[in-house]
């Protein structure tokens, strides 16, 4: 992926600003040491992996394979990594919080297996017991959480415990229960297999090919955001996924119901993805002066973004470039009133277009911009840090220790006070990052209202982002939309970003997969995840 | 439908029984009674002219609050935090690991806590290994903030912070003894885990390169944490009788992670939270405690007379009057902990002595409010039946003194305490 080669030059040079206020963006768990991609190889793939079932994908497991939607789950929240997903193999290890987590849902789930309804309903051979009803009790269960079929190994241990409850006078569900427990603990469930088996022969030689398996898992989870049904193994099992050309036939399969329209799975998966690299949750309890910033608006902010990019991304399958520059939104009563704009005041949400001059897309959306306010202004900081670091891709350290307070000013603008921060040399050498992109911004406020004036002048929103080789400006919020929309440093990392979500990777890692930079609309970027050779292959670390 | 099985539902064994008031239907210890811990950092700092006790051995305005308790209380002195300043030094004040920045990779020890709950678990353990309290402890849930955030953690991850009291309440008290459950049976819940192990291994066995090979590692050694999990022996019990600060939250709150992140709520949460520490510690439930109010460089709002809200770190910085209030909040909340622990120990035979007499709680911060952390506010707090000196003023020279001095108060196997270095002060020793 293509880097801001100022911008690097700036980093290198020992980064000693400081972003402006108590709520920087949320910063990465410490990254650790990956072992990299080969960017100069011919087919550049990543390493053998396992990859630790995220939580919401451990919870979407096991509430689908024991049909127990109810299951309350308490594992601990997923790290974050440098752009703010939660999926990066790299970070995602069972530690004493989640291992416990997870044993005590084993345990739930071990009762409720067992429990009468469930056995009832289960083979006729539960009621007798018997080795056989054993073995294929794990055939079924065992098969849908290790998402293949078990080793004769594996099962042998199984049929181990299941004579040594037998031998105590135990009755069939009890087996059931503590082999529920061990399966639900296993390493097999919680970690996707990305090993793959040694090739052999050109072109595969030294590479390991993922098996038609782990395929399965990686695309079920990768489009459904759930584990493989009974029914894909069973295709699976019969070679579907033999031919590398049928896979991503398979992955839009999945993706899209028979009539064209995304599947109920894919949907969250995508939503999922963008929540996490636009913060979204943070739109619940980010502070706020502003008593009108009530419950009541932060939820309807939340959801005017939801229908944003549910009709970018579904309705119209727009690109990023449509997520940036699309003039529709949508609004209700709640939100006209706040926005102030001259459209129907109605209960429900509608579509209406902006009013020109005042913003387009996802950098104009009310929530985005209040997750980077502070609790009375706007903050060009944490504004530009996302362009900086979600946008294009950008390493932007953290803010370093030893100073946190502003340079003193009499300035009356936010732009003004932010500012002297370009002034000092001591905090120049990060701020000029990302400063001259958030002041593009600066038409709207701490709240994410638009704006002609702050601090009795007229907003001047004009800027520039520096560091990249063409260093374009702009003059408004519009004009920042469209520069970035055109911007190949941002179609790569756009790209880079969602292959590291669905590869488990950092973007360091993704952007060297050869994945295609074009403006693709977002859900065929997700299926373009197929055409890299990484999804079926992989190198030893 | 299942119904949500607890930290207690493990404890399938727990007879319930009205916990306030009694008959105690604990295991009373016949020997020494076993001592608690509580970690009770106050970020941002202090400012000191208010803090320390004067030279006449009056209190001033911030640890005022503490006069009741004077004879319990041990300030701290001198204390530098070794290896770290700033607000990232929130990873460096129980771990001892050298933090030198913000972007400083995460610490792989463990925190004294996480030493400590080792320690008991490994001879006398608890139905709950340890527990993990915060309000606001993060600006949002589910906010990772690399250096101002984890307080607290294993050799492998930062210890998840329980933010909600009312889920809480409910996970440790709330549904009381599973109904008519069998107990579980340990042998095959240990033979699961086995399965589990053999199954580790076989991946270990794949030829699997080192950063995955490290992930294999964690999850083994995680496993003696789920081990511990199983119930062999429960020695106390504790009921669901409704903690009042904890109700008051229930309708505001309650299920919802992301309120309890709201800084409306916050004075409220560290109340119940308190509250619900005090009855866990009490009960037998654990014996070991953490509190994170707040994030280090945040600005949860502290009441103020006048109904006023000051920003918790953002007043520091004037180092003024205003912080002296906010700080002096923080004591008042101290104290009342002190207050809800100062009930019979059912850990006991005699019932002679408090739970208060058999805990040690320290209050350190990770850095002072110009940044630098060569005078941290500290002190600690403890029982009649701590081996320590209380009541007066040490002089230390760091946050590794401190930590091994405990250490060695808490039993903790050389190995393990050396974590801290070898020097104690030795003044805090009884």
């Amino acid at each position: 992926m293509r880097r801001a080669v100022l911008a690097v030059a700036l980093l290198s040079n020992a980064c000693t600003g400081v972003v402006d206020d108590r709520f920087p963006e949320p910063e990465a768990t410490a990254p650790q040491v990956v072992a990299p991609v080969d960017c100069t190889a011919e087919r550049p793939v990543g390493t053998r992996m396992l990859r630790r079932l995220s939580r919401l994908e451990v919870e979407a497991t096991l509430r689908e394979v024991f049909q127990a939607p109810d299951l309350a789950f308490d594992l601990p929240y997923d790290p974050v990594n440098e752009v703010g997903l939660q999926t990066d193999e790299s970070l995602l290890v069972v530690g004493p919080q989640f291992a416990g987590g997870l044993h005590r849902v084993a345990m739930e789930l071990g009762l409720h297996a067992s429990s009468s309804p469930l056995i009832d309903r289960g083979a006729p051979c539960y009621a007798m017991g018997g080795e056989d009803c054993a073995r294929g009790w794990l055939s079924s269960f065992g098969r849908r959480l290790y998402r293949r079929p078990l080793s004769a190994d594996e099962t042998e241990r199984y049929l181990a415990l299941y004579r040594a409850i037998e031998a105590s006078g135990e009755p069939f569900p009890t087996f059931v229960r503590w082999a529920t427990v061990a399966l639900v603990d296993s390493p097999h469930l919680v970690y996707r297999s990305e090993l793959g088996l040694r090739g052999d022969g050109e072109p595969l030689a030294g590479r390991f090919q993922l098996t038609p398996y782990e395929l399965a898992t990686a695309l079920a989870y990768t489009y459904t955001g759930k584990p493989p049904t009974d029914l894909f193994l069973d295709r699976v099992s019969a070679g579907a996924l033999d031919d590398r050309a049928s896979v991503a036939d398979v992955a839009r399969s999945l993706a899209f119901e028979p009539d064209g329209q995304p599947s109920a799975g894919f949907r969250a998966v995508l939503f999922q993805f963008l929540d996490q690299w636009l913060r979204s949750d943070a739109i619940d309890s980010v502070g706020k002066d502003d008593p009108i910033f009530t419950p009541v608006l932060r939820q309807a902010l939340r959801r005017e973004t939801e229908l944003y990019l549910e009709d970018v991304m579904f309705m119209e399958r727009g690109s990023l470039r449509d997520l940036l520059t699309s003039r529709r939104t949508y609004l209700n009563q709640t939100l006209v009133d706040f926005y102030g704009y001259s459209a129907p005041r109605s209960a429900e949400f509608v579509p209406v277009d902006r009013p020109p001059g005042t913003g387009v897309g996802l950098l104009a959306q009310g929530s985005f911009l209040a997750i980077r306010g502070t609790r009375a202004e706007s903050s060009p900081t944490r504004r530009g840090l996302f362009v900086r670091r979600a946008l294009l891709c950008e390493p932007i350290p953290p803010a370093p220790g030893g100073v946190d307070i502003f340079p003193e000013t009499t300035a009356a603008t936010t732009r003004g006070r932010h500012a002297v921060l370009l002034d000092e040399p001591y905090c120049r050498s990060c701020h000029v990052l990302m400063e001259p992109i958030g002041f593009g911004l600066e038409a709207y406020d701490a709240l994410g209202r638009y704006r002609e004036v702050d601090g009795g002048e007229p907003v001047n929103a004009s800027g520039t982002i520096v560091g990249l080789e063409a260093e374009p400006s702009f003059s408004n919020a519009e004009e920042l939309a469209a520069v970035l929309s055109e911007l190949p440093e941002a179609r790569a990392c756009f790209e880079a970003t969602i292959g590291a979500f669905g590869f488990g990777i950092d973007t360091e890692r993704s952007g060297c997969l050869a994945l295609v930079a074009e403006d693709r609309s977002v859900v065929d970027q997700f299926i373009g995840l197929t055409e890299t050779d990484h999804f079926y292959e992989r190198v030893a670390e | 439908m299942i119904k949500r099985r607890t930290f207690l539902g493990a404890a399938a064994g727990l007879v319930a029984a009205p916990f306030l008031g009694g008959p105690w239907s604990v295991t009373a210890s016949p020997g020494a009674v076993p001592l608690r811990l509580v970690l009770f950092p106050s970020l941002n700092g202090t400012r000191h002219e208010s803090f320390w006790p004067l030279a006449d051995g009056r209190l001033p305005e911030i640890s005022e609050p503490l006069l009741p308790i004077r004879e319990r209380v041990s300030f701290v002195r001198g204390l530098r935090m070794e290896g770290s300043f700033n607000h990232f030094a929130v990873r460096s004040m129980f771990t001892g690991a050298p933090i030198s920045d913000y972007a400083n990779p995460e610490p792989t020890v463990r925190s004294f806590d996480q030493i400590v709950a080792d320690t008991i678990a490994a001879t006398s353990p608890t139905p709950l290994r340890s527990l993990h309290l915060g309000a606001r402890p993060a600006p949002y849930a589910g906010a990772a903030f690399l250096g101002r955030q984890n307080i607290f953690r294993t050799a492998s991850e930062a210890v998840a912070v329980r933010a909600n009291p009312v889920t809480a309440f409910d996970d440790l008290f709330g549904g009381g003894p599973p109904a008519e459950q069998p107990l579980p049976e340990v042998s095959f819940e240990e033979s699961a885990l086995a399965i589990t192990r053999a199954e580790l291994q076989d991946l270990a066995a794949r030829g699997l390169g080192p950063s995955q090979q490290r992930k294999l590692d964690a999850h083994l050694e995680a496993l003696p944490s789920v081990d511990a999990m199983i119930p062999r022996a429960p020695t106390a019990s504790c009921d669901g009788t409704p903690i009042p600060t904890v109700e008051a939250l229930r309708g505001a709150i309650g299920g919802n992670e992301a309120a309890a992140f709201e800084d409306v709520h916050f004075p409220a949460i560290v109340d119940a939270q308190i509250d619900l520490m005090a009855r866990a510690l009490a009960c037998g439930l654990t014996r070991v405690a953490t509190l994170q109010s707040s994030w280090a460089d945040g600005d949860a709002g502290v009441p103020v007379e006048g109904g006023r809200r000051l920003p918790w770190h953002p007043t520091s910085h004037d180092s003024g009057p205003a912080y002296a209030l906010v700080q002096r909040w923080y004591v008042e909340r101290l104290v009342r902990l002190v207050g809800q622990l100062d009930v019979p120990d059912p850990l006991d035979a005699s019932g002679a002595s408090s739970v208060l007499d058999h805990t040690v709680i320290v209050w350190m911060s990770e850095c002072e409010p110009s940044h630098d952390a060569n005078e941290i506010s500290a002190m600690v707090v403890g029982g009649r039946c701590t081996p320590l000196d209380l009541g007066g003023q040490v002089s230390g020279g760091s946050n590794l003194e401190l930590l091994r001095t405990l250490a060695d108060v808490f039993g903790v196997d050389p190995a393990d305490a050396n974590q801290f270095g070898s020097t104690v002060i030795r003044e805090l020793r009884a």
